[in-house]
């Protein structure tokens, strides 16, 4: 069931991203790329990890995307159309690029599922998860206790970024 | 298949189309959703082989890579704001003042 589940997805992705490339307005590209990471917090809840499916739909789907849309209309391009062509060199190019980094990738995945590198033997397998009380309680754990130094940092790193924002898009007094 | 190499392979693809998007498009705003479907892309592959090695820090490290990627495109967001302000458009091949 989830492994059926998860395919449908898969396929469901990779259309998604398709349109997301090879969109002609800004604006259809936004809204697929909205559902490709619904599909994405889709597939974390099956596969196990319930906070980063949280994550994903609240900060992701919810309030990145929605600062991806809300500046598209308020920069109102309606002239902006695709420029894809599927003939230039660029493209040739891009194509090439991309395919022969995908190869590499599918490569190291593979090799890695023959012979991984690394213990397998490690103690948070999903029923110990589910014994400590879920995934949301385990991952804060952790996070709050041998992760806890990253975190201030990062939240620091919210507040400077949101005065950066905030100073950038203020319109001059001129 | 596995799911585990399903969810690889997958992740592998949506970086190539990250990527991709990065090579092909001109819009800016649209090269910003370029990065954030590879950072997507990374989340997938740490969130799996943190499935596969019974590990959490993979998951720990998809949060910080999240709120990184909210910081960035706040950022560089507001920056299109202001190049569109002064350029009039957000194309790149529009924008090439340093270019000469």
């Amino acid at each position: 069931m989830g492994e059926f589940a998860i395919i449908l997805l898969a396929v469901l992705i990779v259309v998604l991203s398709g349109i997301m490339v090879f969109a002609k307005s800004p604006i259809s590209s936004a809204f697929s790329l909205v559902l490709l990471m619904l599909c994405l917090a889709a597939i974390y809840a099956i596969i196990g990890a319930h906070f980063v499916a949280a994550l994903q739909a609240i900060v992701y789907a919810g309030a990145v995307m929605v600062l991806f849309v809300f500046s598209i209309m308020l920069l109102n391009m309606n002239e902006d159309k695709s420029e894809v062509s599927l003939t230039s060199w660029r493209t040739l190019a891009g194509f090439g690029t991309v395919s022969v980094l995908f190869l590499f990738l599918t490569h190291a995945f593979f090799k890695w599922s023959i012979e991984p590198r690394l213990p397998k033997a490690s103690q948070w397998t999903l029923a110990f998860i589910k014994e400590q009380g879920g995934n949301v309680v385990t991952v804060s754990g952790t996070l709050f206790s041998q992760n806890f130094i990253q975190f201030e940092i990062i939240s620091l790193l919210l507040l400077v970024a949101m005065a950066a924002a905030l100073v950038l898009a203020k319109r001059k007094a001129d | 298949m596995e799911t585990g190499t399903i969810l690889h392979l997958l992740s592998a693809y949506l970086f190539c189309m990250g990527l991709l998007t990065l090579i092909l498009r001109r819009n800016a705003i649209v090269m910003l959703m370029g990065i954030e479907l590879m950072l997507n892309a990374v989340n997938l592959s740490f969130v799996t082989f943190s499935r596969e090695l019974s590990q959490l820090s993979g998951q720990v490290q998809v949060f910080f890579i999240i709120t990184i990627a909210a910081a960035e495109s706040a950022v560089g967001l507001s920056i299109l704001v202001n190049v569109y302000r002064n350029f009039g458009s957000i194309k790149t091949d529009k924008v090439m003042s340093m270019r000469g």
